[in-house]
């Protein structure tokens, strides 16, 4: 499952979109996955999703394939970020959010999903493909290094909405939760800005097939 | 300018031995501003050394020889850009919100705050897209103006202070579109017109789409004092501008210019008067120098009273000459602008514009920007004395005419005028 995001064009392209649905339906407002998010099974995507009974399931990366995790404890993750701000976009729109991810322990921490009050996320990466910068999923999420720092930036790593559920208004605080592998969450409260860059918009053809 | 040797002991320091009661406040020339350079710290206004390694080894000597090197603390009880140094270049931008809410000016006051705590300590603005100009210190300071019609308008009449007034007309304003009133004003001083100029963008495009800008007012300063010992700088007119100031850091300065008690908001605040004054100058050139002195009431060379022989003697308001006339004339620029007392003063920070007319003609003259903690009895008494008695009134005119009342300082963290928008 890959997004293509080719900055020349400014479309993004959907490889296989009805893939990357299973994981966050319940999210994108369309009918949820007909089983739903269950612990050990396979998933499609790196993502979110919330069960019938409310209970957040991340689909991540295990040894040979993607499976859903264990419910979301509450517990805090020992990660902080600092100078965190979303792109200000209209409802139905793509945007995306930035900042600094620092894990201050000694050992990597996997971020493997984000969550917020604006429709469902995803984590991204740009990468150079067939000679374009494409965008894309961050299979297995982000990885922050034992006492490192990672820069999310327009052009680089960043926190995706995919289809904003309400407007983000310049100005407007985002809270926002980044969610450990080991199921451990992060809150942060990020500002909303004007941002000429950035621009993610989808491809009207593909997103029909969502 | 040389702030280095400008120390506190040199300078003209203490407000009596400046003759400030005698002086008092004046428009154009008697009152000028706040030339305090190295040594105007006052209050929390901390020139703090810039941390190590943040400006590139291979910064060019200009970074050097100009006063840049450290940044101006954003955070205090006041704000930046009053009471400290002012930068070469200043920009006063006029705005409106585009829809006047409490939750608009909510929403602008939080991403202005944020960008200028981080521009003013030489950090991009979060989503910068010129960082390395960000990254040059140049002596930024960022503030904020509210005025009277904003606070109507978002329905906060009842944070209006008594004395964000509007002013009366005086008869010798001439007001043009654009230069009057606006909601908000933004003031930015930098050494670097690069930097400013980024600082100033980065705002407008922030602030884009919550509100517009209406004018901006960019302005210059000499970067040479008017003569080797004087910590005042000349005009346009080639006067010496900035003799009659409180000096920053001194209970002087603090009594005429802050605001100390009423709305918690504005309790560190002050009040901006700011005029935009024409000058004429190419008729002001038809004027010998001694004619030119009678209108203003000091020497052009070195800024002394008539009467006088040095910048910070007292005016001699009783003298009479040889046959019996005022060697200050009754209608000289100084003594008509001259304040009886120390709470009729005003705090004047001059900057100069030009701009090119575009048919090899220039509009030239002042950007008056005078700080007082109170206008009522400052500088709406003096420029009523002024408009009907000024010698000078025929070789300037005010085109522009505002005020706002600038909201205390913040701490790390907190939002401009925080009690206002909660």
């Amino acid at each position: 499952m890959t997004i293509l995001h080719s900055f020349r064009q400014r479309s993004v392209r959907l490889a296989s979109a009805c893939a990357g649905v299973l994981a966050v339906s319940t999210m994108l407002s369309v009918p949820a996955h007909a089983h739903g998010p269950e612990e050990g099974k396979s998933c499609a995507i790196v993502g979110s999703a919330q069960s019938a009974h409310s209970k957040t399931f991340v689909c991540t990366m295990k040894a040979g394939g993607l499976v859903w995790s264990k419910p979301l404890k509450a517990s805090r993750s020992a990660l902080t970020m600092s100078d965190g701000w979303a792109k200000a976009s209209k409802a139905g729109s793509m945007s995306a959010a930035f900042g600094m991810i620092t894990n201050p322990t000694a050992k990597p921490v996997r971020v493997v999903a984000a969550m917020s009050g604006f429709g469902p996320m995803q984590l991204h990466e740009v990468v150079m493909k067939d000679g374009a910068m494409v965008m894309q999923q961050k299979k297995g999420g982000f990885v922050i290094p034992a006492g490192g720092t990672l820069e999310l930036k327009p052009g680089g790593n960043h926190l995706m909405f995919m289809k904003l559920s309400r407007p983000i208004a310049a100005g407007q605080k985002v809270a926002l939760t980044l969610v450990s592998a080991d199921g451990a969450v992060l809150k942060s409260t990020v500002i909303a800005k004007n941002f000429a860059g950035a621009n993610e918009e989808y491809d009207g053809a593909t997103m029909g097939d969502m | 300018m040389t702030p280095s040797s400008d120390s506190s002991s040199t300078k003209r320091s203490s407000l009596s031995r400046r003759g400030f009661l005698a002086v008092g406040g004046s428009a154009l020339v008697g009152a000028a501003g706040g030339l305090a350079l190295g040594s105007s710290i006052g209050g929390s206004s901390i020139e703090e050394p810039l941390a190590a390694g943040s400006i590139p080894a291979q910064q060019p000597a200009v970074a050097d020889a100009m006063p840049t090197a450290t940044p101006v603390n954003f955070h205090g009880p006041h704000q930046a850009g009053i009471e400290t140094r002012p930068a070469v270049h200043i920009s006063y931008v006029g705005v409106d919100l585009i829809d006047p809410t409490k939750e608009n000016l909510r929403r602008l006051l939080t991403l202005w705050t944020d960008d200028a705590a981080r521009l003013a300590s030489a950090q991009p603005a979060l989503g910068d897209t010129e960082p390395e100009i960000a990254r040059h210190v140049a002596g930024l300071t960022i503030g904020i103006g509210l005025s009277r019609q904003l606070l109507t308008k978002v329905g906060l009449s009842d944070a209006i202070p008594a004395q964000l007034v509007d002013l009366p007309e005086f008869s010798t304003d001439a007001i043009e579109e654009p230069w009057s009133q606006t909601d908000l004003l933004v003031q930015i001083g930098a050494d670097d017109p690069l930097v400013l100029n980024h600082t100033s963008r980065m705002l407008a495009k922030d602030g884009a789409g919550i509100s517009e800008v209406r004018w901006v007012q960019n302005g210059f300063r000499a970067t040479a004092p008017a003569f080797e010992g004087s910590s005042s700088t000349r005009n346009l007119m080639g006067q010496v501008d900035g003799t009659a100031n409180p000096d920053p850091g001194t209970p002087g300065f603090a009594d005429v210019v802050w605001i100390d008690q009423g709305e918690e908001w504005l309790t560190g605040g002050t009040i901006l008067v700011l005029r935009r004054i024409r000058m004429h100058l190419d008729e002001w050139d038809v004027l010998d120098r001694s004619a030119q002195e009678l209108m203003i009431g000091r020497r052009v060379e070195s800024g002394a009273p008539l009467g006088g022989s040095r910048e910070h003697d007292a005016l001699d308001l009783e003298a009479l000459d040889e046959v019996g006339l005022p060697v200050i004339p009754m209608d000289a620029h100084v003594r008509v602008a001259h304040a009886a007392r120390l709470d009729e003063m005003i705090f004047r920070r001059p900057y100069h514009y030009v701009l090119e007319q575009g048919d090899g003609t220039r509009d030239a003259g002042q950007i008056f920007a005078a700080y007082t903690s109170d206008p009522r009895r400052s500088f709406i008494p003096m420029q009523r004395r002024l408009a009907e008695n000024d010698a000078f009134n025929r070789w300037i005119t005010t085109i522009g005419s505002a005020v706002y009342a600038f909201p205390r300082g913040v701490a790390e963290g907190e939002t401009w005028a925080s009690e206002l928008i909660a």
